[in-house]
């Protein structure tokens, strides 16, 4: 069993969110890292717990939440798996303001910026419990056209994470393509290797029989093909990328998705 | 030796728990499909249910106590073994249904059969367990063997006698509840009537009639119109033990909510709503992922009610929802790693907790094999541990502490050292005596107390 490294000690001003940002911030990305391979591994259980699902899903909120501000980059402490990216978006301070509290129903203007991890984070929540709702409810629920991000980390503005443009990210279908399309649009705008956020598919899945579980693992490395080529963006100066592309790219790929999802 | 006192409990004033029993197999290599997942006693004591992974359902009876051993309390052998569950696979999900035993709950012996309700995740049966230790010899109309007689033949009548046979017991279904349960089933909870039962899943609650199979009411539903809005499930229930009209449920985040049936059909609204106010000082990440409540018992007087959540164990005065009157730590030192925990997945695991006959004292399991036993009275607390070290007949147990300060006295384990694999999730007293059976993986252990 891992335990924390021995010479951390968690103070309890640390988690009361208090202003020591470094071990708490650490402990912080440690434990969203944590929790987002909790999530991927989650996916690919054969007993879907929704208890436990949850209980992932309000953790992640409460990071999130627990989000103070920062001043420049940070580094991270301690064992982070490698789908945390390691740098902070450089767009982050461009007046999107500070995450706070909740409040009120806040607009819903595209937001591209996003910062540090946090972009899979509302697609990674609403992804969760949608995943189990079609697998243990049998259907696909309340047929909405379009599915929206989890209202209270929307609440949230700034470097909540991505904001889905009206057309082109949406799809009611395939689950895992809600958090893989989150994936797919901030890539455009920081350095993060898209194939590092999908080191732990286990791509065994492919052998056990098709079932929506094994889709929704098909249809993300189905897209793992599609990768290199959007991948291929230029680490450096990702906001040189013009966003037709990759809206026409957007498109195809959610037609291929559907095309999966619906075989 | 650390001896122990619990007032009033079994008349005496000093008692030490020993070692009666241990069923199950000894390898280092425990099949999956034998670790235990309930353990449940009759309202008698006599009969003890075990029910596992693998779907099976074990009773063991009590012997009667021999006069020849006065000391020795009659000891528990297997007395029926039957398959409940099968696994499943729903085609339309395509998702497997496990077989593994949730919950055991005994009917009130109504005859001579014995009746307890089984669940899996899907379905609920009811098995009637009917024993036959005589048969009847001398039929008119039949052979021996079976073959109807030529009436013509039959020149005189006689009476047929009964002859006693080797006990056959049999186990039957008599009763399947299926397909009211969307999501996995959690509880069963007999009522005080004896003619209805509830069951939970994570987002709803049902009554059934225990006659009637096709049909159940939904009594509480707490799904939201979009699921993605969901933030809390259920994850225990019970019927009140006196009032048929009252029953809780408790939820992942740490409430209790306490329902009257009266009310309305649909008891979404709670008559009462148990929450304790968080402790700002002890706030972490896994604030809430702690506080998820894995059991909720009634007292058997009815007037209270214990919670048990991944480090502590809370009596609750029913007519006080603010707060618990008791809370008792079972294993404090962990709060320092629930990092760890969290990644490792520990930190989801469901213990169950039990009350004793007279409600003074209340037991709960926790790592390495130990298990937790609070005295409500007098509020002193043991722990002890169930390992084949300690498997003499009769064995006094050994108190057992867990080190957290630097120094590390002898006897003592330190936390590092805790095997977490080893997890006791599920105990249970004897309604009347102070026996509890505490289930190890695979292993059923019976400890007794010894009047000195």
């Amino acid at each position: 069993m891992m335990m924390i490294s021995k010479g951390q000690k968690r103070k309890v001003d640390d988690v009361v969110g208090g202003m020591r940002s470094g071990t708490w911030e650490s402990q912080r990305q440690s434990v969203l890292g944590i929790t987002l391979v909790k999530y991927h591994r989650g996916q690919e259980l054969m007993e879907p717990s929704l208890r436990r699902s949850v209980l992932i899903a309000n953790t992640l909120r409460h990071i999130h939440l627990e989000n103070k501000p920062t001043y420049g980059l940070v580094n991270l402490a301690g064992p982070v798996p490698p789908m945390v990216p390691s740098k902070p978006c450089i767009h982050r301070e461009s007046g999107l303001g500070v995450v706070n509290s909740a409040s009120g129903v806040e607009d819903k203007e595209d937001v591209w910026m996003s910062s540090e991890s946090d972009f899979s984070l509302s697609g990674a929540v609403s992804s969760i419990l949608k995943e189990l709702d079609l697998t243990v409810d049998g259907g696909l629920g309340p047929q909405a056209p379009q599915r929206t991000p989890f209202r209270s980390i929307e609440n949230l503005s700034g470097d909540l994470g991505l904001k889905r443009s009206s057309e082109g990210c949406r799809t009611s279908e395939g689950v895992a393509f809600g958090s893989v399309e989150e994936v797919m649009c901030s890539s455009y705008l920081q350095d993060v290797k898209l194939d590092e956020l999908f080191h732990d598919i286990d791509t065994s899945v492919f052998d056990k029989e098709m079932g929506v579980r094994a889709l929704s693992a098909a249809a993300s490395d189905e897209l793992l093909k599609y990768l290199p080529s959007l991948s291929s963006v230029p680490s450096t100066s990702p906001s040189l990328f013009s966003l037709n592309q990759s809206f026409r790219d957007l498109n195809e790929l959610e037609h291929i998705m559907e095309i999966l999802v619906e075989s | 030796m650390l001896k122990y006192t619990f007032k009033g409990v079994g008349g005496g004033n000093d008692f030490q728990w020993c070692f009666s029993q241990v069923k199950g197999a000894i390898d280092e290599d425990v099949a999956e499909a034998d670790i235990i997942s309930t353990v449940e006693f009759n309202y008698s004591g006599d009969l003890l249910a075990t029910g596992d992974k693998g779907g099976r359902v074990v009773i063991f009876q009590r012997e009667q106590e021999s006069k020849n051993r006065p000391h020795s309390r009659g000891e528990y052998n297997v007395y029926s073994t039957f398959q409940s569950h099968e696994p499943e696979f729903d085609y339309l999900k395509s998702l497997e249904i496990e077989e593994k035993i949730n919950k055991i709950r005994w009917l009130p012996q109504q005859n001579a059969a014995h009746s307890l309700l089984s669940t899996n995740d899907k379905t609920i049966k009811l098995w009637k367990i009917s024993q036959r230790d005589k048969r009847a010899e001398g039929y008119n109309l039949k052979d021996e063997d079976g073959r109807l007689r030529d009436p013509f033949r039959i020149t005189s009548l006689r009476v047929p006698v009964l002859l006693p046979m080797d006990r056959m017991v049999e186990a039957s279904p008599r009763r399947i509840f299926a397909n009211a349960h969307t999501y996995h089933i959690n509880s069963i909870s007999v009522n005080s009537d004896h003619e209805t039962y509830l069951s939970a899943d994570d987002l709803r609650v049902n009554l059934w009639h225990l006659e009637i199979t096709d049909r159940s009411f939904n009594i509480v539903d707490i799904k939201p119109a979009n699921m993605e809005e969901l933030t809390e499930v259920i994850t225990a229930a019970e019927c009140h033990p006196h009032q048929c009209n009252v029953f809780v449920y408790s939820s992942s985040k740490g409430t209790i909510r306490l329902c009257d049936m009266r009310a309305a059909a649909l008891c979404d609204r709670q008559s009462k709503f148990f929450e304790e106010p968080e402790d700002p000082s002890s706030r972490s990440f896994f604030s809430e992922i702690i506080s998820s409540i894995s059991d909720v018992k009634f007292s058997h007087s009815g007037r209270y009610m214990m919670t048990r959540d991944y480090l502590s164990v809370k009596v609750w005065d029913l007519n006080m929802e603010n707060r618990p009157v008791e809370t008792y730590q079972v294993h404090e030192y962990l709060r320092s790693k629930l990092c760890s925990l969290y990644e490792n997945d520990c930190i989801f695991d469901k213990f169950e907790c039990c009350w004793n006959g007279s409600d003074s004292a209340i037991m709960t399991g926790s790592y390495n094999n130990f298990f937790r036993m609070f005295d409500r009275n007098t509020r002193r607390d043991i722990t002890l541990e169930a390992s084949r070290e300690n498997s003499k007949p009769r064995a006094i147990l050994k108190a057992r502490k867990v080190s957290t300060g630097g120094k590390r006295k002898k006897d003592e384990i330190s936390v590092d050292s805790l095997d977490f694999n080893k997890k006791i999730l599920h105990t249970a007293w004897h309604p009347k005596e102070n026996v509890i059976a505490v289930a190890a993986t695979n292993n059923l252990y019976i400890f007794q107390d010894k009047i000195n």
